[in-house]
């Protein structure tokens, strides 16, 4: 598979939120505020990005038996890592949303992508299936925490665009966030529909 | 691609090469990390100042604190350019918010009027309690604050025999907001000379009305429904 075809697999056809449904724990918890979202998924995708590089990196040395374990080791050093960058660059933000930061180790995006692929492929090929994955992970969580921010409170990005009174509060809460990512999904896969038809009438 | 056949010597040494890089790894960011991440993070600073009270020339930089029961609360005295008080800057803080603290900053001038205010930090329900950030500045409503002098104004919540329209579906969280502003005006009147030259201390001295505001504050917590 070529680089630019794994990478935009990951961003759109194989998206991991809307597509997979993997990381749906972070997914529904963080994406009440835009900006919460937007920096989780941020950080996600740095974490993904790497130690998918580190994994295909060692992959020569690692026996098949222990790639989980070291792969969760890995992403768990990382995960470290960025959460002290993170709290000691912007503490007001992580102050917010810093709680999360931990939980990445547990993400399933993360170790899918490095035992599926990571341990298989070359250091390039993992780089850019990561990028795919990570950018792909960010535009879900955006999308999704910005609906959810713009209908519930009116407010995008924490600026008011909306009157005060606008917002629907179902929607910022719990299962707003599982209402509007089984919108999303449909339309993911209703568009994904249209398309399959739209090729099978072209090929008859 | 070849990979090493599993043996448990293979996977010890592997887990220790590993286990060792990554502690060095994470040794060396939390050195580099150290300082900042040691630094308390400030919400305070000029330009929120301003924000609260726009008009003053100087500011004072070493807060005046002052324990109120479980609260601390930060008073900066603002100045003009003759050097004469017109407000002060208050960070109160309340505990009785539905997840947790709420820290708010209150500028106040010189006659106890609030200029404006603005919510530091709070982990109130995005949606519910959170509206509490622009609620009590809304012109409509029976919910503003601002312009008001609390002297003159029941600082409570209409459910607790004042005149402040509570958040739609957050009573706790509204109340909390508000008994950090009384806090706030309570200390600044008692324990400062920041309306001094107002005439408000002594109409305070003889009035109950705060005693008993924070008293119906506690009854109406206790009876408090299942709203946040």
């Amino acid at each position: 598979m070529s680089n630019s075809k794994s990478f935009f697999e990951g961003v759109v056809s194989n998206n991991p939120v809307f597509v997979f449904v993997l990381g749906a724990c972070p997914t529904l918890a963080v994406t009440n505020t835009a900006i919460g979202g937007l920096s989780i998924a941020l950080c996600t995708a740095l974490v993904l990005l790497l130690s998918n590089f580190t994994i295909s990196l060692i992959k020569g040395l690692i026996p098949t038996k222990v790639e989980i374990t070291t792969s969760l080791l890995i992403i768990a050093t990382f995960t470290a890592v960025i959460q002290l960058i993170f709290y000691s660059q912007l503490p007001l933000l992580y102050d917010k949303v810093g709680i999360y930061c931990p939980l990445i180790i547990t993400n399933v995006v993360l170790l899918r992508r490095a035992i599926m692929f990571a341990v298989e492929e070359t250091v390039m090929a993992s780089i850019f299936d990561a990028l795919g994955n990570g950018i792909g992970f960010i535009a879900a969580l955006t999308l999704l925490s910005g609906i959810r921010e713009l209908l519930g409170t009116g407010r995008l990005f924490e600026y008011q665009v909306f009157s005060e009174n606008f917002g629907t509060s179902l929607i910022a809460m719990a299962p707003g966030a599982l209402i509007v990512l089984g919108l999303i999904i449909a339309f993911f896969n209703s568009v994904k529909r249209a398309r399959k038809v739209n090729l099978d009438t072209q090929g008859n | 691609m070849n990979r090493p056949r599993f043996s448990i010597i293979n996977a010890s040494f592997l887990f220790l090469v590993v286990s060792f890089i990554s502690i060095t790894v994470l040794g060396l960011i939390h050195y580099c990390t150290n300082e900042n991440r040691t630094k308390i993070p400030t919400f305070e600073t000029l330009e929120t100042f301003k924000y609260v009270l726009p008009l003053f020339q100087k500011v004072d930089s070493i807060p005046l604190e002052f324990k109120e029961g479980q609260e601390t609360i930060k008073v900066y005295k603002a100045y003009d350019q003759y050097k004469k008080c017109v407000g002060a800057i208050v960070c109160s803080t309340s505990h009785n918010g539905y997840v947790g603290e709420i820290d708010v900053l209150i500028g106040f001038d010189a006659k106890g009027e609030i200029l404006n205010y603005r919510v530091l930090r709070h982990k109130e329900t995005i949606g519910l309690g959170a509206r509490i950030v622009n609620w009590f500045k809304s012109k409509e409503g029976g919910h503003n604050i601002i312009g008001v002098k609390v002297n003159e104004t029941n600082l409570s919540l209409i459910e607790d025999g004042g005149e402040i329209q509570a958040v739609t579906g957050a009573t706790v969280s509204a109340r909390a907001f508000l008994f950090a502003v009384r806090n706030a005006y309570l200390v600044l009147l008692k324990k400062t000379d920041v309306f001094g030259d107002s005439g408000l201390i002594d109409e305070s001295n003889s009035s109950p009305e705060p005693t008993s505001e924070s008293d119906s504050l506690k009854v109406s917590t206790l009876k408090g429904g299942p709203n946040e």
